[in-house]
């Protein structure tokens, strides 16, 4: 990969991870994740899994929990959750603050026991996966070492994986390069961090998680990171990122996972959650538009007028659009779109009530 | 035990640039033995002992390795437990035994170069002039007589915070060196103190190579104290180590 990824960091030019980018995953048409294998590219992906959409087979599971619940003390940081996760897929975690997505992803490093449930991953215990040299991961409160520099801790930490990417590379993907030799106390917060990336990468693992790994980014060190983070995706890792920053969820993310409480709340590709929580948005202009009338029209669940600007909120988008067409309102400007995903989260989030059968179905 | 000699090799470097180790460790034992020799000069602190250039030499190479040996962990361990490089180090295929033993053989070795920088000083300055058995008794001695302290920094390490652990080690360190007759010769100590120094592994740690280089090799009453101590502060660390795991890790 060192070349093009290289080419991330240096050059945002030309971009061939998008064409590296995988096929959508079989079963994926429901909107729910896909149990199912990929047209899988990885090179390491395990024996028997052929090419080509008529041999696709389910492939083994890189995380999976089976009713985990996890306290700590009398708070319930998990609260139920079923969760698997197929080798090769990009996921995101999304939730607010204190959802349980670092929890999550602390049981899927075996840094934290569940107090009932299973956590499986690489078809064993999480502590195994890790030992095994199979697993990287960019923690939220992973901290440097003093007295260590950039490339030394790099090093150090290749060496204790079986089968690492040369040190060069990793520190090129991790955009380290410039700033190698230097030592770990005079780096500035976004360089701390891309050298914990490149920590989590070094080993070449094929499961990797990255808990909030932009936070301390600016917008073109993410955009870059994001680049390189699609560039594993397409060489097959298994990747799992939480956040709270949702667009980025959006972007990149093949599956979200909305956890709110301690609960899988959503989980779907990015288009499926917005569809499944607010339909879609109509916009368009109109002189004189009346509140009644387009509160009347088929599949309508909100209407917002802002002088000629109207903005409707519809289950059926087709059906809203035709009927006002076939009532012969004078509409200018004509839009269809999804809800944002701001409104999707926020409405999942908000709901009282944990919509369990995406999660679990 | 995967990884332990990649991480050994790390945590030796790292503790070589820490400013901390280097003054205590390799600036005040040279420091000290160069202003009190040139104050007392040779002079003979008894019939049958060893002058005071070599008695000193003796105590300052044990004050740098027991310092060596306590400040190559402790403080910086409580650390870089606090900044989460330790957690970090979880999610890697080194193992917590890897990372324990890791950080007792590095303090274990480092404390060889404050050993070796005061002997040096001796003979180049001193003139100190001792058998090759008397040289070996004493830098072996001085050397591996350090074990109890490395676990006992270990210990300090996973016991303290990082505020309390720089006042704490400290602390420690220096009662040690004052109690164990390292700064005051234990001969002209009064008869009470003595009986403190004899229960503390400082005295017996100085002892092992006082006792070298007075030509009597190995002080084997000296080795069974330090051996014990060993013990209790290596169970102690891993009693430490085992809480934190259960607390960090459950």
């Amino acid at each position: 990969m060192g070349r093009w990824l290289r080419e991330a960091w240096v050059a945002e030019g030309a971009s061939p991870a998008v064409s590296h980018r995988r096929a959508p995953p079989v079963g994926e048409d429901d909107g729910c994740h896909g149990r199912f294998a990929r047209t899988a590219t990885s090179a390491r992906g395990p024996p028997g899994v052929t090419l080509g959409a008529q041999e696709v087979r389910p492939l083994a599971n890189a995380v999976e929990f089976r009713g985990v619940h996890k306290d700590f003390g009398t708070t319930r940081a998990i609260d139920g959750m079923d969760l698997t996760l197929v080798s090769g897929e990009l996921m995101a975690l999304l939730g607010p603050n204190g959802a349980g997505k670092s929890t999550a992803v602390s049981l899927m490093l075996g840094l934290r026991q569940p107090t009932a449930g299973t956590v499986h991953v690489l078809g064993g215990s999480a502590a195994a996966a890790v030992a095994a040299g199979r697993v990287g991961a960019m923690l939220q409160s992973g901290g440097l070492p003093p007295n260590s520099r950039v490339a030394e801790l790099v090093g150090f930490v290749r060496n204790l994986y079986p089968d690492p990417l040369p040190l060069g590379e990793v520190l090129e993907t991790a955009g380290c390069t410039e700033f190698a030799e230097r030592h770990v106390e005079r780096l500035s917060g976004g360089q701390a961090q891309r050298v914990r990336f490149a920590l989590a990468i070094a080993g070449d693992p094929e499961l990797l998680f990255l808990d909030e790994p932009t936070t301390g980014f600016d917008v073109d060190t993410r955009r870059r990171f994001w680049h390189s983070i699609r560039g594993l995706a397409a060489r097959g890792r298994t990747i799992v990122f939480a956040t709270h920053y949702l667009e980025e969820a959006d972007a990149v993310a093949d599956r979200i996972v909305v956890l709110q409480r301690g609960r899988v709340v959503a989980d779907g590709t990015a288009a499926a959650i917005k569809a499944r929580t607010g339909g879609r948005d109509v916009r368009f202009r109109l002189v004189g538009a009346q509140h009644a009338q387009l509160t009347g029209l088929p599949g309508v669940t909100g209407v917002d007028i802002d002088g000629e600007h109207v903005r409707l909120r519809t289950v059926d988008s087709d059906a809203t659009v035709r009927a006002a067409i076939r009532a012969d309102l004078p509409l200018r400007d004509l839009e269809i779109g999804g809800a944002g995903i701001e409104e999707a989260f926020l409405a999942l989030v908000n709901e009282n009530v944990p919509s369990r059968e995406a999660g679990t179905a | 035990m995967t990884g332990f000699g990649s991480y050994l090799w790390l945590e030796i470097r790292r503790t070589l640039r820490n400013g901390r180790y280097l003054i205590f460790t390799v600036g005040f034992p040279a420091g000290f033995y160069l202003i009190f020799t040139s104050i007392y000069g040779n002079a003979s602190l008894g019939v049958g002992a060893v002058n005071f250039g070599v008695e000193y030499m003796v105590a300052m190479a044990a004050y740098g390795a027991m310092g060596a040996a306590l400040n190559s962990n402790s403080a910086a361990l409580a650390a870089e437990r606090a900044a989460g490089w330790a957690r970090q180090l979880r999610v890697t295929p080194l193992t917590p035994m890897a990372y324990v033993f890791g950080k007792a053989a590095m303090a274990v070795l480092v404390t060889l170069p404050a050993v070796l920088l005061v002997a040096l000083l001796g003979i180049t300055l001193h003139h100190v002039q001792l058998s090759a058995e008397a040289w070996t008794g004493f830098v072996l001695g001085t050397w591996l007589g350090s074990i109890p302290f490395a676990a006992l920094g270990i210990f300090m390490g996973y016991l303290l915070d990082t505020q309390s652990a720089q006042g704490g080690t400290m602390i420690v360190y220096l009662g040690l060196a004052l109690l164990g007759g390292m700064w005051f010769p234990y001969q002209v100590m009064p008869h009470a103190m003595q009986t403190i120094a004899r229960v503390l592994p400082s005295y017996h740690f100085a002892d092992l190579g006082w006792n070298a280089v007075a030509g009597r090799w190995v002080g084997w009453g000296n080795i069974q104290v330090l051996a014990a101590y060993t013990i209790v502060f290596g169970g102690l660390a891993m009693r430490r180590y085992r809480r934190d795991e259960a607390r960090e890790y459950a």
